[in-house]
């Protein structure tokens, strides 16, 4: 009987001992913290790594911050992150992940926290973050805290130039082969696309089609439509035509995004297909002679369309994330949430990008003049009635997202053997790839 | 000395490290290739045994036979430039004064102390259609037809690659084989030139066949340097334009690290060691001789 007391007894005290521990382990009184802070150098450049790591330090004095800022491409960076989760995850607590389809086995494997609940505990969050840029996964938890910013496919061109030749901006294709024509007979190069990457030339491919519909990446996805229906068959189109006309870069299928940003800034080529991210920049390197325009319509009938829809806004569980098993998973967050909102506050203050998720004044920050087009395509923001963000961000795989670039790049050779047909045939085999 | 190696205990202590090391860094992971080979796996998640799905698949892959024949393409061009070549370029600086044998090896050598991406880089700048060096001398001299976009070419792109890695090599397999030729006693030549024979006879009659050894070390080096040509490739167009330049390691790359297939890129890389053992097999046996006596 005694004994059996003692039982109960001690299933009572355990059981009670696990309702009263606290429901997240976090660091005793006085406890040194250590926490592993990764992300992406790179293209970027240093600056903004140490200037997050600096903001990072002040913040959690009591933190001591592990850095680890790989260089190099995309594939490195995601490549690393891999072999930490699938090694245990020692020396990850938060990173920065690019999201889309190269995220997926990281959220397979439970690899990232789901941070719901934690962010009701930070402090200063909620109240200064735009709400919508907060997107839940697919299973309803959030698992990323943006630090890239909200971004656009657009054509940056350069005024100059265009003044110069008495240029209109384009607004039917047509109307953007003859500016090409002119330009060419000017010596100008028309078009400069970083077609090397895949995605640059998969964003004009895109841009074109959002002028018939822009749902049709939505449906695609959602298999309701195939590549293979009329916006995308069009826009290939309108591609060919372009390729055909001389209007791009001769190196355009081996042009990296550095050869395409210092023809643009140079004066060397008139238009550059890029990501709004590249607008501030842009207009400062180019003493403001940088401005913006949508792509132009395939159908004159959809001229009143433009500028109605884009394809962009926030990436999909892009941004700060958490590993699961961090030893502390509030002070995680906070962690994740101060690298987010210092990530944003470089691109804001030295950037001069006004498209970030904070509401900076409440945060603090030193908010620049920006760049009257920058100011523009905010106005616009408000006023697009849809958008979904890059059909290579995505495509259900990644495997199918690189077939998708891939294809992108051989059609940018305008190859005899390798016309639109066979493109078009290529992006519908490319949603089959698991 | 003879006591230590007379005994098995010793030698095998002796042995010990080094088959420790081989066995940790090379045939485990080639033992993980194989078995990875078999699976799905993304990189993360625990692999799926799948039998030989993913060797099916790969031989269903128009892609995959694609990036292979220019591998093995690749492999054959630099036996031909970087032993042939070289062995006859080898011979030749042998029989020059000793001022310009050591002028031309340092030339040759250069290369070989930049690092293959440095050197892709410096290629990528020489090859460009807009502003390269090669476009520029071409319209200097008069032969500006044949300016063009040199990596945009499908005709032309791989072997412009391809060259890079050669002429990257060119000097080490040089000196490679000169050092072997610097090795034959001088008293045989002195007797073929005794018995008449000129320069020419006596690199061909008995130069080249003592340089065997030398020159199926060469083989070896540059079959494997062509058929794994990967750096040059990742550096200077990606396996691009449109994947014309694309090798099996760009392939298996682009697998495992773009597409997470690290199962079906562990089954390439076990195909390309398959492929690198029956090549080196025939090299050794297309070079094997009686072993030579001075």
């Amino acid at each position: 009987m005694l004994r059996k007391s003692l039982a109960a007894l001690l299933v009572l005290v355990l059981l009670s001992a696990l309702a009263v521990a606290p429901a997240f382990a976090e660091p005793a009184e006085g406890e040194k913290v250590t926490m592993n802070v990764m992300f992406q150098g790179g293209a970027t450049g240093a600056d903004r790594p140490d200037f997050v790591m600096q903001k990072l330090t002040e913040r959690f004095p009591d933190i001591e911050f592990i850095p680890n800022i790989v260089m190099g491409d995309e594939s490195n960076y995601a490549t690393k992150i891999r072999t930490l989760i699938a090694a245990g995850g020692e020396g990850l607590d938060v990173w920065w992940d690019r999201g889309g389809t190269w995220v997926m086995p990281v959220l397979a494997a439970k690899a990232a926290l789901p941070l719901n609940e934690y962010l009701d505990k930070v402090p200063v969050f909620w109240d200064t973050v735009t709400k919508s840029a907060i997107k839940p996964h697919t299973d309803g938890n959030i698992y990323a805290i943006p630090c890239e910013e909200v971004f656009w496919e657009i054509i940056h061109y350069n005024k100059a130039i265009f003044d110069q030749y008495n240029l209109e901006v384009p607004k039917t294709l047509d109307e953007l082969i003859e500016v090409c024509r002119v330009l060419k007979e000017n010596g100008v190069i028309p078009i400069v696309c970083s077609a090397l990457a895949g995605w640059p030339a998969c964003m004009m491919v895109e841009g074109f089609a959002y002028t018939i519909d822009p749902e049709i990446t939505k449906k695609i996805m959602n298999g309701e439509a195939k590549f293979s229906d009329e916006p995308y068959v069009e826009a290939a189109k309108a591609i060919k035509k372009l390729l055909d006309a001389g209007a791009f870069y001769e190196n355009t299928p081996l042009c990296d995004e550095a050869e395409a940003q210092a023809l643009f800034y140079s004066g060397k080529a008139a238009m550059w297909p890029n990501g709004s991210w590249a607008l501030a920049p842009a207009y400062e390197n180019m003493d403001g002679n940088c401005d913006y325009f949508y792509y132009p319509a395939i159908r004159p009938e959809d001229v009143d369309e433009i500028g109605k829809t884009c394809s962009g806004g926030v990436k999909d569980n892009a941004g700060a994330m958490v590993y699961s098993g961090t030893k502390y998973p509030q002070l995680a967050t906070e962690v994740a949430v101060a690298m987010s909102q210092s990530y944003q506050q470089y691109l804001c203050e030295h950037d001069k990008s006004p498209f970030v998720v904070y509401d900076g004044e409440a945060l603090g920050w030193d908010i620049p003049d920006f760049a009257p087009p920058s100011l523009r395509l905010v106005e616009d923001m408000g006023k697009f009635e849809f958008s979904y963000p890059f059909v290579q961000d995505v495509m259900p795989s990644a495997a199918a997202a690189t077939m998708l670039m891939d294809s992108t790049n051989k059609f940018f050779t305008n190859s005899s053997s390798y016309g639109v047909d066979e493109f078009i045939a290529d992006l519908d085999r490319s949603m089959l790839e698991k | 000395m003879k006591k230590v190696l007379g005994s098995k205990l010793a030698i095998t202590l002796f042995c010990l490290p080094g088959l420790l090391l081989f066995v940790i860094f090379v045939l485990y992971p080639l033992y993980d290739v194989i078995v990875y080979s078999f699976q799905s796996y993304d990189g993360i998640n625990p692999g799926k045994f799948v039998g030989l799905k993913n060797y099916i698949l790969l031989w269903n892959m128009p892609d995959f036979w694609e990036a292979n024949v220019r591998s093995l393409y690749l492999c054959g061009l630099t036996m031909l430039v970087d032993t042939v070549f070289v062995s006859i370029f080898a011979l030749i600086i042998v029989g020059l004064k000793p001022f310009f044998q050591k002028a031309y090896k340092i030339a040759f050598l250069l290369p070989f102390v930049l690092s293959i991406s440095v050197i892709s880089q410096m290629w990528l700048a020489i090859y460009h259609p807009e502003w390269g060096i090669l476009n520029s001398v071409l319209e200097a001299v008069g032969l500006g037809q044949f300016a063009q976009g040199w990596l945009l070419n499908p005709d032309i792109a791989m072997i412009c690659i391809g060259f890079v890695g050669m002429w990257w090599i060119f000097g080490m397999q040089m000196l490679l084989i000169y050092t072997g030729y610097r090795s034959i006693p001088e008293n045989y030549f002195e007797a073929a030139q005794i018995d008449g024979a000129n320069y020419f006879q006596s690199s061909i009659k008995i130069a080249l066949p003592l340089l065997t050894n030398v020159i199926r070390l060469s083989l070896i080096m540059t079959a494997v340097g062509g058929l794994y040509t990967f750096p040059q490739v990742y550096i200077m167009t990606r396996g691009g334009p449109g994947g014309y330049t694309e090798t099996l390691m760009m392939y298996m790359y682009k697998q495992i690290f773009s597409n997470l297939r690290f199962g079906l890129g562990s089954a390439i890389a076990f195909i390309a060691i398959l492929e690198t053992c029956v090549i080196l097999g025939t090299i050794t046996l297309l070079t094997r001789r009686e072993r030579i006596q001075y």
